[in-house]
C-alpha cells in the first residue's frame, strides 16, 4: 500500500457489507481486482481556527473528529444524528505503512455515504467539528450534492 | 362470534389533582363510558355496566402481568395514589380497562395506555438561618412535601443532612457535613471543630433525606461569617476577599477586594504596604503543592490572566484563592476558593463546504 492513508471511522456497516457481497457473488473461484475508474465526489473544508469565543484553535491538537449530517433540505438541526464521522487528523503514510506526517483532515469522499441516499435526488451535507473535549461546533453552511 | 359482546370505547387520560388539605399523592385515570355493544347496538337500560382497571408493566399486556387497580366500578374515573398501588417508581406503566355486563359478557381489552410513574424528590429544607451568638446552632423549617406539592406520607421518616463549605456554588466536592443526619430542625455545631477558621465566610446547605432513600437537591446557600476567636486573633492581615472573576473575549480579570485590617479587627496602619499573593487551582481543599501563581506580590487589586498561557484546560473547573502580605512580612492564610469554569465554547463551525469530482486514479 501507498500513498495517504487516512483514519476513518464510519458508520457503513451496509456499505461494508455491499462491497463484501455484491462483487463476483460466484464463491470458489478466483477473482480478478478490476481497477477503479470512473470519478469520485469529494467534499471539502475550511477547518475551523478558532473556538466560538475567538481563541485559536488548533485543528490538529485541538479536533478530535467531524461529524457528517444528511438532509434532502437545508434546515438541519440539532436533533438530526450524524451518519459518519472521520478522523479530524489525516495520516500521511510512507511506502512501509509507517506515519510520514499528520496534517488536519479537510476532505470526505462523499461516495462513502452513498448506502444512506438514493440516486438521482439531491442531498445536503453539513459538518460539525468536535473538539478533544466533547464540545461541537455549528454546522457548517451545507453544501449541494447531487447523487447520480 | 359473539356480537352482543359490550365493546369498551375506552380512552383513559391521566391527570393528577391534589386534595384540599392532607392527604397522600392522587392521581387520576378517567375513560370513556361504554353505550353499545360491538356491533352499534345500544345497552339497554335493563342492563347494569361495571369496569375493572388493570395496570401492567408489559406494554403487550400479557395476562400474567395484569393487576387490577379497581374492579366492579360503574363510574367511569378513578383516583389512587401510586405507592399505595405497588406502581414502579420512575418506570412506564401501561392501563387497560375491560367492561362487564351483570349478564356476564365481557369486552376486550382496551388498548394500553402508557405513563410514566412520577419519581417523587422531597423538597429541600427552607430557611437555612444560624444563631446570633454562641453556642452555634444552624436550623431550617421543616419539610413536608415532595417537589410536585404531595404530602410525604407519615410513615416516612424525613432526615435533614447539614453541609459547610466555603464555596459560594456549593460545589459537591468542597462540601463538609456536620454531624450525622437529623430529624431535627436544628444542629448546634462547633465552627473551629467543623474545620472553620475566623472571619472565613462559610456557606450552610441541608439536604433532605427520606427515611427510603430519596433526597432532595441541596437548599439555597446561608453565609455565615465565622466569628473570630479570641485566642486566633493577631496582628496578621485578613485574607483577600469578594474575589469575582469577570469574563472577556481573549483575557480574564480576576479582582478582589483591597484589605485593609488585621484579623484582630484594627485598621492596617498607613505606612504598610499590602501585597497579594494569588493562585489558581484544580483542588477545592487548595492543598498547598496544587497552587499554581497566577501573581506574585502584586499591589494592585485585581490581574488579568490569560486561562490557556496560565495552563489551565478548557471547560476545567479550578478554583481561585489568594492572600495578603505585609511588607514587614506578616503573611494572612489563604482566602475561600473561588470556584471557576474556564470557557467552555466548542470550535467554531468548518467554513468554505464545496463538493468536487475527481477522477480516481
Amino acid at each position: 500500500m501507498n500513498g495517504s492513508s487516512v483514519r476513518l471511522t464510519v458508520f457503513l456497516l451496509a456499505f461494508i457489507v455491499a462491497m463484501i457481497v455484491l462483487p463476483g457473488c460466484d464463491s470458489g473461484g478466483s477473482s480478478e481486482v478490476t481497477p477503479p475508474s470512473g470519478s469520485i465526489t469529494s467534499l471539502e473544508w475550511d477547518p475551523p481556527m478558532t473556538f466560538g469565543d475567538g481563541t485559536p484553535i488548533n485543528p490538529v491538537r485541538d479536533i478530535d473528529h467531524y461529524e457528517f449530517f444528511l438532509r434532502t433540505d437545508e434546515n438541519f438541526t440539532d436533533i438530526d444524528l450524524p451518519v459518519a464521522q472521520v478522523s479530524a487528523v489525516t495520516d500521511v503514510l510512507d511506502p512501509n505503512g509507517n506515519i510520514q506526517s499528520s496534517g488536519p483532515t479537510s476532505q470526505f469522499t462523499l461516495e462513502n455515504l452513498l448506502p444512506f441516499v438514493e440516486g438521482g435526488k439531491r442531498y445536503y451535507v453539513a459538518i460539525k467539528a468536535v473538539g478533544i473535549d466533547g464540545l461541537k461546533s455549528g454546522f457548517m453552511a451545507p453544501v449541494v450534492w447531487d447523487v447520480s | 362470534m359473539r356480537s352482543h359482546r359490550a365493546i369498551l370505547l375506552l380512552i383513559l387520560v391521566m391527570g393528577v389533582s391534589f386534595p384540599l388539605s392532607t392527604s397522600a399523592e392522587q392521581r387520576h385515570v378517567t375513560w370513556t363510558p361504554v353505550n353499545t355493544y360491538e356491533n352499534g347496538t345500544p345497552i339497554g337500560a335493563d342492563k347494569n355496566l361495571t369496569y375493572q382497571l388493570y395496570w401492567s408493566t408489559d406494554p403487550g399486556l400479557s395476562t400474567g402481568s395484569l393487576r387490577t387497580l379497581v374492579s366492579s366500578i360503574p363510574e367511569t374515573s378513578y383516583t389512587f395514589d401510586p405507592t399505595e398501588a405497588g406502581m414502579p417508581r420512575g418506570q412506564t406503566i401501561f392501563f387497560t380497562a375491560q367492561s362487564v355486563l351483570n349478564t356476564g359478557e365481557k369486552s376486550s381489552l382496551s388498548t394500553a395506555t402508557a405513563w410514566n410513574v412520577p419519581v417523587l424528590v422531597p423538597s429541600s429544607p427552607s430557611n437555612i438561618m444560624t444563631s446570633n451568638q454562641a453556642p452555634w446552632q444552624v436550623s431550617w423549617d421543616a419539610v413536608t412535601t415532595y417537589t410536585d406539592g404531595t404530602l410525604i406520607g407519615t410513615g416516612k421518616a424525613i432526615l435533614y443532612t447539614v453541609y459547610w463549605t466555603p464555596d459560594i456554588w456549593l460545589e459537591g466536592g468542597s462540601l463538609h457535613p456536620i454531624g450525622s443526619p437529623t430529624s431535627a430542625t436544628s444542629l448546634s455545631f462547633d465552627s473551629e471543630l467543623a474545620g472553620m477558621t475566623g472571619y472565613q465566610t462559610v456557606y450552610f446547605t441541608v439536604k433532605t433525606v427520606l427515611g427510603t432513600g430519596e433526597d432532595s437537591s441541596f437548599s439555597g446557600a446561608f453565609a455565615w461569617d465565622v466569628p473570630l476567636d479570641g485566642a486566633i486573633a493577631s496582628e496578621t492581615p485578613i485574607s483577600p476577599e469578594n474575589m469575582v472573576v469577570t469574563d472577556s473575549s481573549r483575557t480574564d480579570n480576576l479582582s478582589w477586594e483591597p484589605v485593609t485590617r488585621y484579623k484582630n479587627g484594627k485598621p492596617i496602619e498607613s505606612g504598610k504596604k499590602v501585597n497579594y499573593d494569588i493562585y489558581w487551582t484544580t483542588d477545592p481543599e487548595l492543598s498547598a503543592d496544587s497552587l499554581t501563581p497566577l501573581s506574585s506580590s502584586t499591589e494592585a487589586t485585581s490581574i488579568t490572566f490569560d486561562p490557556s498561557a496560565s495552563g489551565m484546560k478548557r471547560n476545567q473547573r479550578v478554583y481561585f484563592t489568594g492572600k495578603s502580605k505585609l511588607s514587614t512580612g506578616e503573611e494572612s492564610s489563604l482566602s475561600p476558593a473561588i470556584s471557576w469554569r474556564v470557557s467552555n465554547s466548542g470550535p467554531s463551525a468548518p467554513s468554505n463546504g464545496r463538493v468536487s469530482r475527481k477522477n480516481k486514479k
